[in-house]
């Protein structure tokens, strides 16, 4: 499957905390490919953000991978098949090569990655001098290319200027120029324009769109603004409790949807849209909170909020069932005819653990 | 395994609720679980408070005054009468000794008492009042800290006589400048918080603000000043009166009985050790609890 | 205005600016947050304020509850001026008129309790004997959807949307008439929103209040507003009926504005025409002289860079504009 840039199968991430063991990631399979634009949806701890930058060696120091593959190019970078300490090192290695150049990155908060104290034109020669052998000349050309591209006016002033000098929208920017910076291959784009105002996002995203059609730059992008990805993204997956609920592609989730949580989440938002209720109706919501992932159950973490939950939910994980091409949902309510043969193996593996 | 139909019957509603999990914890019971799970703490808290318990009820167990001289038994090693021997006047070390640590713990937590008052009331309320208040305030305190502290302490012995109670005046003369300075970094930064915002909009005055919202907020900190200002205090003590200005025989602090075994240490080392001892190991496990303390009180801290 | 006779809150003319200190021995400059807004509220109305951050939106609710002191205008609450009145006179006023925060970790105080943070209004105000206050407590944690034991719980136990129940509980402590609620949602889970945008519009119903309602998304104060008004660089731009502001914007800016917000709908989405902005908005300490938004307006001319523009009726609204 040459087409598929990144291929993660069954992924689980755990983080070591003094309350115990947080499952965040508990058995996520994406893939993406060239100029594709895959959008990860959740809230806060359904593990979007965990899925997808563990797989770039980007994770706390208690975090760590308990299984899974992570394919990037073909090439294997999931710790879990290594053994010896050099393995490991030549790991981290390799994905130190690969972070910030064929994969770039942008963050929610761009001065996390911009030092203040250094003017933008060092920074983004630095970062491509570190990646490709150029020149200082040749870099600062590129730099200075790089700066038009992503629409910063007067770019051979502004390369001698701090970034305090810059607007939240003009550095988030300038994060997307060091991140094109080394023609990635994968755009990784965490809550880009969470920070930002509508009419800015609006520029960030078309920036991104113009990098995925006209480069061929896979992006995978993750957001909890539903908004954000209707207009962008090509396929999405909505995650939940660590899992992903349902993905499919964008117009599968927006007309077709299958589980109940996108259901849920599109309805609240949707009717948004609709006329000021002033004194009329309520908006349809989800009862409940997010799942607490210290205490997560055996069933579907979904369950607890879900309108249409069984009594199995609460017990035994629903499998994905598919609904044309690479639309699927994880619901009771697709798979209950196969009940028994699911429950019989979870019983089994859970049993097996217990042992 | 057999999945009956029963199972795909909805579930109810609050069957699997939206439920905090954790039984209720108090703040402090949370912070006491933390700082437990440090043992060197922990063995410091058991130490202090032995050494406590022994300063306060050993002399009255101790058959022998503290200034009791006996001049048939002077300079006497280690015995089961004499645990830690007697001094050349014949006086029972022992006795001595919990006696001097009373006095240096009385001196070690009274004046950081007054320190604390003085210093969480000073900065809080140059912290919360800002501006040129604040300016004015600050600039007394620097005026107070750059006099050096041994100079206030000289010229209090010379005027109120070598005693406890002026010992303790000097510690705090400008002792308390440290904890206003902690408290009101504090409040500057806490006043900015949006809960003190709050507390303004439902109509509380700037004094219960200031005291019930604010200052509740700096206990962290101002626990940790606390642990490490009172082992600064019995130092200072023992370091007055091991050079002569301090307290004054026959009382005794653990500084004075360094003091007196000074002059027969080539002969009689052991008698300079027990009270040297005994300071060490006040200052150590108070440093340990400080630091205990300052992992405790941050519930922020993940352990990893 | 068809609407109510006498308004619960008339803003007039309202500033509010801050110094900046540039460093020692340098000028200071003013940081113009708030210059010059009027607006009205009526009983068991919402007015829905919207803007891009920075443009002062948050700065005017907080001047008009008085937690910053006004430079200029009339703040006049049910027929009372209360611009000027001192904090001692102006007690009365902070039980009638509330505040919902943004951020729900930062706005509880972590040491106090469910159980205290919601009686502390009624201790300060000495509401109801002591006894009572803890029945109270328990009543409005019912109101807003919690569990009667978690009244002895501390607020880093809860969830984001369980916190902001707290202070929206802690704001009702008090029967107000008018509460400003301060980008309630937008730290919120997508999922949570709409409970508490739904226990707001709950609580005003049953008891008639106003809100003054901040946020940043178009689409969410739309929806429970009955006006708004939209504001740029401490101006309000547009105001009017909420339905006729965001299906026809008059204002250049609120044009850009509602063009720009993301669609639900891939289909509505991909056929969406933005209307760009050019440049960078300015900064509020260099305000132009004249409109605020004419160095990236497309209609700028002369006039609009010399004259700032004030509310002018246009078709059931107001909107400042030279050229609407």
């Amino acid at each position: 499957m040459s087409e598929r840039l990144l291929e993660v199968r069954d992924l689980r991430v755990s983080f070591a905390t003094r309350q115990g063991t947080v499952r965040a990631v508990r058995g996520v399979s994406f893939h993406v490919g060239a100029g594709e634009i895959l959008g990860f949806v959740g809230e806060s701890g359904s593990g979007k953000s965990v899925s997808v930058l563990s797989c770039m060696g980007l994770l706390a120091r208690n975090g760590r991978i308990d299984g899974g593959s992570i394919l990037f190019e073909g090439k294997e970078l999931s710790p879990v098949f290594l053994t010896t300490r050099e393995q490991q090192q030549q790991r981290e290695n390799e994905l130190r090569r690969l972070r910030g150049g064929r994969i770039g990155m942008i963050f929610q908060d761009p001065m996390t990655y911009i030092n203040p104290v250094l003017t933008i034109g060092t920074q983004l020669t630095e970062g491509m001098r570190a990646h490709k052998p150029l020149s200082r000349k040749e870099a600062r050309a590129r730099a200075v290319e790089l700066m038009r591209l992503v629409e910063i006016p007067d770019p051979e002033r502004r390369m001698r200027q701090y970034p305090y000098e810059f607007s939240g929208g003009m550095r988030q920017r300038i994060l997307i120029a060091a991140a094109l910076s080394c023609d990635p291959k994968l755009l990784i784009a965490d809550e880009p324009t969470t920070a930002l105002d509508v009419t800015v996002q609006a520029q960030i995203l078309d920036l991104i769109r113009r990098r995925a059609r006209e480069a061929g730059t896979a992006v995978i992008l993750i957001t909890h603004d539903l908004g954000v990805v209707a207009s962008l993204c090509d396929r999405i997956a909505i995650l939940y409790g660590g899992k992903i609920a349902e993905t499919g592609t964008t117009d599968d989730i927006f007309y077709r949807a299958k589980h109940p949580y996108t259901r849920g989440l599109l309805l609240s938002v949707a009717a948004r849209r609709a006329d000021s209720a002033g004194a009329g109706g309520y908006l349809p919501s989800i009862s409940g909170s997010p799942p607490d992932l210290l205490r997560i159950n055996s069933g579907c973490p979904f369950a607890a909020r879900c309108d249409s939950a069984m009594k199995i939910c609460r017990d035994y994980m629903p499998v994905r069932r598919t609904f044309g091409k690479g639309h699927s949902a994880s619901c009771w309510l697709y798979c209950r005819d196969s009940a028994a043969e699911i429950a019989a193996v979870q019983d089994r593996k859970r049993g097996d653990a217990r042992v | 395994m057999l999945i009956s139909e029963e199972y795909f019957e909805p579930l109810e509603r609050g069957a699997l609720a939206d439920e905090i999990p954790s039984p209720a914890r108090s703040f402090a019971r949370d912070a006491w679980a933390r700082f437990s799970r440090n043992r060197l703490a922990l063995a410091g808290l058991v130490l202090l408070v032995l050494v406590i318990l022994f300063a306060v009820f050993g002399p009255l167990l101790s058959p022998y005054p503290y200034d009791g001289m006996d001049s048939f038994s002077r300079n006497l090693p280690s015995s089961p009468q004499h645990w830690f021997g007697t001094d050349q006047m014949g006086r029972d070390i022992f006795t001595r000794v919990l006696y001097g640590a009373r006095i240096s713990l009385l001196i070690g937590f009274a004046s950081t008492a007054i320190n604390l008052a003085i210093g969480v009331v000073y900065g809080g309320i140059s912290g919360y009042a800002g501006g040129r208040a604040d300016m004015i305030m600050m600039r007394v305190v620097d005026v107070i800290y750059a006099v050096p502290a041994m100079i206030y302490m000289i010229l209090l012995m010379l005027i109120f006589g070598s005693n406890i109670y002026s010992v303790m005046l000097g510690i705090c003369v400008n002792g308390w400048v440290s904890m206003a300075r902690i408290v009101r970094s504090q409040i500057l930064t806490l006043k900015e918080q949006e809960f003190a915002t709050a507390a303004w909009v439902i109509g509380a005055s700037r004094s219960r603000i200031l005291f019930r919202h604010l200052l509740l907020n700096c206990l962290g900190p101002v626990t940790v000043t606390v642990t490490l200002m009172i082992p600064q205090a019995i130092f200072t003590e023992a370091f007055l009166s091991f050079i002569g200005i301090g307290i004054s025989a026959p009382q005794a602090s653990l500084g004075t009985l360094a003091q007196d075994a000074k002059m027969q240490l080539t002969f009689f080392p052991m008698q300079m050790v027990w009270p040297v001892l005994v300071i060490c190991l006040v200052i150590f496990s108070l440093n340990f609890i400080s630091e205990g303390l300052e992992d405790a009180l941050n519930p922020k801290g993940n352990g990893q | 205005m068809t609407r109510v006779s006498e308004p619960l809150l008339r803003v007039e003319n309202l500033s509010k600016s801050f110094p900046v200190d540039n460093g020692w021995l340098r000028k200071k400059s003013v940081l113009q947050a708030v210059s010059g807004v009027s607006l009205t509220i009526g009983r068991g109305e919402t007015f829905g304020l919207v803007g891009e951050s920075g443009c002062g939106k948050s700065t005017l609710g907080r001047t008009i509850l008085k937690v910053y002191e006004p430079d200029g205008g009339r703040i006049v609450f049910d027929g009372t001026d209360i611009t000027g009145l001192k904090p001692q006179a102006m007690r009365p006023y902070r039980a009638k008129m509330q505040m919902v925060f943004q951020d729900p970790y930062a706005s509880l105080n972590p040491r106090f309790t469910v159980g205290e943070l919601i009686t502390e209004p009624m201790r300060v105000h000495h509401l109801c004997p002591p006894g009572e206050q803890n029945e109270r407590a328990l009543a409005l944690l019912d109101t807003v959807g919690l569990k009667r034991d978690h009244l002895n719980r501390y607020p880093h136990e809860f969830s984001g949307g369980q916190r902001q129940r707290i202070g929206i509980a802690r704001a009702l402590a008090l029967n107000p008439e008018f509460i400003v609620c301060d980008e309630p949602i937008s730290a919120l889970d997508v999922s949570i929103q709409a409970q508490i945008v739904n226990l707001l519009m709950r609580i005003q119903r049953e008891g008639n209040l106003s809100y003054l309602f901040i946020a940043h998304d178009l689409n969410m104060v739309r929806f429970l507003s009955h006006r708004i008004g939209v504001m740029y660089m401490g101006s309000i731009m547009e105001t009017g009926e909420a339905d006729a502001v965001c299906d026809q914007p008059m204002h250049p800016y609120t044009q850009a504005l509602i063009s720009a917000v993301p669609q639900m709908d891939p289909e509505t989405a991909r056929k969406q025409r933005r209307i760009p902005l050019k440049g960078e908005a300015p900064s509020p300490m260099h305000l132009p002289a004249g409109c605020p938004f004419a160095p990236r307006c497309p209609r700028a001319d002369g006039i609009c860079r010399e004259e700032k523009p004030c509310l002018k009726p246009v078709s059931g609204r107001l909107v400042a504009c030279h050229h609407p």
